[in-house]
């Protein structure tokens, strides 16, 4: 293990401590935190080892958090309805996946955006998914924590895998085939199987942190799920960490995370306004995060 | 002898425009053909299809026997049939190690990637990326990727192109050896010179067919060889 994942994951043992030293408002600040690189990470899977940008995988994250709060509202344990989001989610992608992995690049991030839309149309309309009405539901005693922990546990799932795969031999066949799918091809790699096991995997992981968000929100609704605002950050924060795709969604989803929470709170009326500049000023100047890694 | 490559009555076509028209072909094992032909002939193609990076209008394949006709490429490169590429297309952020650690952990039978390395000169290189090299250490380096396939058929698409004669004399003594080894070489090449003394017999293409099959020294005498391809000034070939 390297110093730096070592200090990371020190960091991380902290936060698991944190939650008991600090108010609910800071409680809530973290959790917003941790859930963005949540997202973050999971979409990492694809875009950073395969090279596949899923501009709408956020309609994993939707599926997984309808189906958490379907579940949970009949009565199902938290775990249970927990997983089967996770589950319910890597299913839909495994029957989209014909479709949507026989496309590469902007055609595919387009495609996937096209996705999340269409399921957004249906869950304003279907009856099971509440309409636009969405869905509410009552919440135990110490769910902020209990939402906390859960993000913080699938962050850490999602760091550890990150960082085997970057240094594993199946990390480094993945990024063969990001840099070059038919060199790959012709040197015996499934390139197909790879990039379909890795989308069903970013799904599972997007289901599985809809199912928290859900619980965290006690109220999912369509236009909160499948709001493109959530890729946005997303991909804002995966280019960001582009030279350095281990730790970079992490580093920089709590400086979003922070930036966002004061732009609102000092700014309240100009808040979207100015975070929009800061994004277009941090692309423009840091096109490839500003962690550069060492030739 | 043992075909270790069959290429049966192989069409394509690229909307109305017929790129091979019925190309039968065959190497043996331990045989170095060359595949000749003005720009536009189909060579290239004709590789992409073996390899099965594109798939043949109609006509069957086989490797060892066995129909590979409808195998995707990485079934057929495990099987132990290797290529490099007419532009080389090394794994660019890759380092050279890791570039043919890719290629021995996919194959059904791996090589060593250190013995590779220095086996076409490129193992002091080790920790640099594919993007960082030069044209001949790129295509030295989709030679080892290739070999470390253990293939038993190497589809080059012109080797030779570009390279110094100091370095297209380094790949022809390895493509010897590589012959001496018992594998089966089917290259693309437009410096004929560099096939002397190598190629068992070259193979020209023109308008997606066969026009000769034979000698390279016999080419040059070849009319319709000479019409399509080397053009009418005489050609001799020294050796």
């Amino acid at each position: 293990m390297r110093k730096a994942d070592l200090i990371l994951l020190f960091l991380i043992l902290l936060l698991f401590v944190l939650p008991l030293q600090i108010n609910p408002y800071w409680l809530r600040l973290l959790t917003a935190f941790i859930f963005l690189s949540c997202l973050s990470y999971s979409h990492n899977l694809l875009f950073h080892f395969l090279g596949y940008p899923a501009f709408g995988g956020v309609a994993f994250f939707g599926f997984g958090a309808y189906t958490f709060s379907i579940l949970y509202n009949h009565s199902t344990p938290l775990l249970l309805s927990l997983l089967l989001g996770g589950v319910s989610s890597l299913i839909l992608s495994l029957l989209i996946s014909p479709i949507l992995m026989r496309l590469k690049s902007h055609y595919f991030a387009i495609a996937t955006l096209a996705f999340q839309l269409c399921l957004m149309e249906l869950a304003q309309n279907l009856e099971i998914t509440g309409g636009t009405k969405g869905i509410a539901f009552n919440l135990p005693e110490y769910s902020n924590l209990i939402a906390f922990y859960s993000f913080l546990t699938l962050l850490l799932t999602l760091l550890m895998l990150t960082l085997f795969l970057d240094r594993s031999r199946l990390g480094l066949t993945m990024k063969a085939i990001r840099e070059d799918e038919t060199t790959a091809l012709s040197v015996g790699i499934n390139a197909v199987l790879y990039r379909s096991i890795a989308f069903m995997v970013m799904a599972f992981f997007l289901g599985l942190t809809g199912g928290v968000f859900s619980f965290w929100n006690a109220y999912v609704d369509a236009s909160t799920l499948f709001n493109p605002m959530l890729s946005v950050k997303t991909f804002f924060i995966l280019t960001l960490s582009l030279s350095l795709p281990t730790y970079g969604p992490l580093l920089w989803s709590f400086f979003f995370e922070m930036l966002f929470e004061l732009l609102w709170s000092k700014f309240l009326m100009l808040h979207g306004l100015l975070l929009g500049i800061a994004i277009v000023l941090l692309i423009l100047f840091f096109p490839r995060g500003v962690v550069w890694k060492r030739s | 002898m043992e075909k270790v490559l069959e290429v049966v009555d192989v069409k394509k076509s690229y909307g109305g425009n017929l790129v091979l028209d019925c190309v039968n072909l065959s190497v043996k094992r331990r045989e170095v053909v060359g595949l000749l032909g003005p720009n536009g002939s189909g060579k290239t193609t004709l590789l992409n299809i073996i390899s099965g990076i594109t798939r043949q209008d109609s006509g069957a394949l086989r490797f060892k026997g066995i129909d590979i006709s409808g195998l995707p490429p990485y079934r057929r490169a495990r099987l132990g049939i290797g290529r490099t590429f007419q532009i080389p297309r090394p794994f660019w952020n890759l380092t050279l190690w890791e570039n043919i650690q890719i290629a021995c952990h996919h194959a059904e039978k791996g090589a060593e990637v250190e013995e590779l390395l220095k086996r076409v000169g490129l193992y002091e290189l080790r920790s640099k990326k594919g993007g960082e090299l030069s044209l001949a250490q790129r295509k030295r380096l989709e030679l080892a990727r290739a070999l470390a396939l253990k293939p038993s058929l190497l589809l080059l698409d012109e080797v030779f192109a570009g390279l110094n004669p100091a370095s297209i004399k380094e790949i022809q003594s390895l493509l010897k050896e590589l012959k001496e080894e018992g594998i089966s070489i089917l290259m693309v090449e437009h410096v004929l010179k560099a096939l002397f003394g190598l190629v068992d017999r070259v193979v020209v293409l023109h308008g997606g067919r066969i026009v000769y099959d034979g000698s390279l020294e016999g080419m040059a005498q070849d009319q319709e060889v000479r019409r399509a391809y080397l053009g009418e000034r005489h050609i001799t070939f020294e050796g």
